[in-house]
């Protein structure tokens, strides 16, 4: 009985000592060592192992005491067969009987062979859902004793299991420690992932907020170089919205156009330093187009510059170059932009030089899209002069069209009238009888009035008061009494006819002539008689007064003439 | 055809040589009537037809009348006119020749200078021949006149 | 060309009538003859003026010859005598009173 108490104090003490062992250790490898050096010498086994493993994973740990070495390391090369051959209910998932604990016999065993001989222990334990465990001790001192392959003893057998209970829960505190410093370091490494991957996303989102800055500033742009006409405006618009869209102090576009021998400049916080000039500005594209890619000045070209702090210097650029684009809008207009450091001193991304790339590639469109406005707009002027020069010929056309209208009808009227003309000469006209007559009347008179043989227009004879008259009886009375003579005025050719007998002939056409051949000697006292006078000349009249103008003192016209000296009888000749 | 050539000859041709005829006469009668105006007066006056006032005026413009359609008559200018006006010339002086033969006025014609033969019937046949040569010019139109050259250019004009 | 023919026409028929002037070998003083008549002196210019001289008065004539030998003087009144030449010697013929020769008188 004592002994048995005894026995039993000392399975107590043992399971005590092996539980104030296994209290304080945290390794399960420790905790196997500590155990089997604890339960080795209760149960008076000799030589022992204990394996750990993972039937899962085919792992775990051998450990062994009281083997030789070389025994315990084939013992632990051996691992992956013992896990094979001892815990064939792996494969049930998660299915492990929690601390089961089997007593397998050596002849029960299939692998035998796999551990040291004489191993009169053999027991299979489950420590959690994952990990499984073996124990062989032996060979036992008591079986010695009792004889080989004699059962454990009960309480022997009670103290084993209850160190194994011992060992599984210690086990299963460790691996629980274990598992959970496991789980503490897990997640002290997410945590720092993470820490990361929100130090990433915070770039990116900078990125992306730079690069949302950017669009829209490009879209602003788009939107107000739409509206814009010229490229002069559109080049400071861009240059404008770029540098504030890329956080960049300083700037400048340039574009030159060798056709037309201009330049295009926009600067941006920095004086100009002359590249508005020609010679300035076709280096500065000059060098950028070497320093670029670009090997051929294809329309529509953007590269950028390599190196442009370098490749640019010395071209007068007003600042430092920290990126610069060269471009090229076809074989004649070709330019740059140049920006200078950002604001904030951060060199530009690749992603902003490919950004910038695009932008220029749009700026390129706008300036095209200028240039052709303006050609338009020259071709539209030119339209509009050449429509007004149109305008011009055709009044100047629609006057001539009338001046011909009006020569023709100035021409028809010329015809008309040399027509009528023609007419009229065939015709008899009262008209040209009046002109005619008319006119050799005024060339009558105009010639008289030249001529020194000139007619007076009116006869002198009414001009003056009418000479004494005398009656046929008293004439014939007169020539009988007195001797008077009787003159005949009247021409030669009526003298010749008829007569008064003994007359004389004296007419006043030759009265100077006749009369001074005839009448000279005539005494001035003489009665002269005159005769002769018709409806168109009183010649008697004239002859009469011509007489008297030389003093005649008895000059008579007699009445009715000839015809009343006839008529009374008195005699005439021939 | 040869009726036409016959009456181009009677008519157009015919009509001609009487322009130039009564033409020639005028002019060569009217010359020395305007260098000699009194004594056309006075020969106007031995008609004793025109009254005393209107007979040197008479002798002024006759002639000059006289000059101008028979120059107008050879140029073929306004023929018609012309004819007309040297016929009723002759028409009259016919009229006064009959009136001077029929009185018995012993008077020259004094149609082309102041000593002319006597005016006779024949002066009478003579002027009236010359009236009827007026009334052919009249009737016929004649080549070789001035103003047809207007008519001529006119249609080298138009065409 | 017709108005040029014309013109010479004229022009001819003009110096027809003006060439029937003086005759040289008709120019200078000629004597009348007829003794019932005044004593007169007769004068023919070569510019075809002349002059009936009676006395201490004188009448002034233009003178034209005329075919046949006729010799016409003109009065500025309007008179004409008819006179035929002879040889060295004018026959006037005047009106009423028959003809008077004149002869030319000596230089």
């Amino acid at each position: 009985m004592r002994t048995e108490l005894e026995r039993k104090r000392l399975s107590l003490r043992v399971l005590l000592e092996t539980a104030q062992e296994l209290a304080g250790i945290l390794q399960p490898r420790k905790i196997m060592e500590t155990f089997l050096l604890t339960a080795m010498g209760p149960i008076g086994a000799m030589r022992g192992v204990a394996v750990l493993a993972r039937p899962a994973g085919c792992e775990g740990m051998v450990l062994s005491r009281g083997l030789p070495p070389a025994e315990a390391e084939a013992l632990e090369q051996r691992l992956p067969d013992i896990c094979d051959a001892y815990f064939p209910y792996r494969d049930l998932d998660g299915d492990f009987p929690s601390s089961k604990i089997r007593v397998i016999r050596r002849d029960q065993a299939g692998g035998d062979s796999l551990l040291p001989r004489d191993m009169d222990i053999l027991l299979c334990f489950n420590v959690d859902e994952s990990h499984c465990g073996l124990l062989a001790l032996g060979p036992l001192l008591s079986a010695d004793e009792a004889g080989a392959g004699a059962e454990l003893e009960s309480d022997a057998s009670t103290l084993l299991h209850s160190l194994l209970h011992l060992l599984i829960g210690a086990l299963r505190g460790a691996l629980a420690v274990s598992n959970i410093r496991q789980l503490s370091v897990d997640l002290g490494r997410k945590n720092d992932r993470l820490t990361e991957a929100l130090a990433s996303s915070h770039a990116v989102q900078r990125g992306l907020d730079r690069r949302v800055h950017q669009l829209a500033a490009v879209n602003e742009l788009a939107a107000e170089m739409a509206h814009l006409r010229e490229v002069q405006g559109i080049l400071d618009r861009f240059l404008l919205t770029m540098l504030g869209a890329f956080s960049v102090g300083s700037g400048l576009v340039l574009l030159l156009d060798r056709a037309a021998h201009g330049v295009d400049l926009a600067v941006r916080g920095a004086p100009d330093t002359g590249l508005s000039g020609y010679a300035a500005a076709d280096v500065l594209v000059y060098k950028s187009f070497t320093a670029s890619g670009g090997r051929s000045v294809a329309p529509l070209t953007v590269e950028p510059v390599g190196d442009p702090a370098a490749s640019l210097a010395g071209s007068g650029l007003p600042f430092e170059a920290a990126c610069a684009i060269y471009f090229a809008l076809d074989r004649d207009v070709q330019g740059v932009l140049v920006l200078g450091e950002t604001i904030s001193g951060e060199a530009l991304e690749d992603d902003d030089v490919q950004m910038l790339r695009a932008q220029v590639g749009t700026l390129l469109g706008y300036v095209q899209g200028a240039r052709h406005l303006a050609t338009i707009t020259a071709l539209n002027e030119n339209l509009t002069r050449q429509n007004e020069e149109l305008t011009r010929t055709v009044t100047a056309l629609t006057e001539a069209r009338q001046t011909i209208d009006l020569l023709e009808r100035a021409g028809e009227r010329v015809r008309s009238f040399l027509r009528t003309e023609g007419q009229r000469s065939r015709r008899f006209s009262w008209l040209d009888c009046g002109v005619i007559l008319v006119a050799a009347m005024l060339l009558g008179f105009l010639f008289n009035l030249a001529s020194p043989n000139g007619v007076p227009l009116v006869p002198e004879h009414l001009r003056r008061p009418p000479a004494q008259t005398i009656t046929a009886q008293k004439a014939r009375e007169l020539q009988q009494s007195e001797g008077a003579l009787l003159v005949d005025a009247r021409p030669q050719a009526f003298f010749d006819q008829q007569r008064v007998r003994g007359a004389t002939n004296l007419t006043p056409a030759l009265f100077d002539m006749m009369y001074l051949m005839r009448f000279a000697q005539v005494p001035l006292s003489t009665p002269l008689i005159i005769y002769g006078g018709n409806i168109s000349r009183r010649w008697d009249e004239d002859v009469a007064a011509k007489l008297m103008a030389r003093e005649h003192e008895r000059v008579l016209v007699l009445e009715e003439g000839l015809t009343a000296w006839a008529a009374r009888g008195y005699p005439v000749e021939p | 055809m040869r009726r036409n050539i016959w009456r181009d000859v009677l008519g157009r041709w015919l009509a001609l040589a009487f322009r130039f005829y009564l033409g020639g006469v005028f002019v060569y009668a009217s010359v020395y009537k305007i260098g000699y105006a009194a004594e056309f007066a006075e020969t106007i006056a031995s008609y004793q037809l025109v009254p005393a006032l209107a007979v040197n005026a008479f002798a002024l413009a006759l002639p000059w009348l006289e000059l101008i359609c028979g120059a107008m008559l050879v140029a073929g200018v306004r023929v018609r006119t012309v004819s007309a006006m040297l016929g009723a010339l002759l028409a009259v002086f016919s009229v006064a020749v009959v009136v001077n033969l029929l009185r018995d006025t012993p008077i020259d014609c004094g149609c082309f200078s102041t000593l002319d033969e006597r005016m006779t019937w024949l002066t009478l046949v003579r002027d009236l021949t010359w009236l009827a040569m007026t009334i052919h010019v009249f009737f016929f139109d004649s080549p070789l006149a001035l103003e047809r050259r207007y008519q001529s250019t006119l249609k080298e004009i138009e065409t | 060309m017709r108005r040029t023919l014309f013109c010479a026409l004229a022009l001819a028929l003009l110096l027809l009538a003006g060439c029937r002037g003086p005759v040289e070998d008709l120019v200078g003083d000629y004597e009348s003859e007829r003794l019932d008549l005044s004593p007169a002196r007769l004068t023919l210019r070569s510019d075809g003026g002349g002059s009936l001289t009676v006395g201490a008065e004188e009448a002034p004539f233009r003178w034209e010859v005329r075919d046949e030998g006729q010799v016409v003087l003109h009065t500025r009144q309007g008179g004409v005598i008819s006179a035929r030449r002879g040889r060295g010697m004018l026959e006037l013929e005047m009106p009423g009173a028959g003809k008077q020769v004149f002869r030319k008188a000596a230089k």
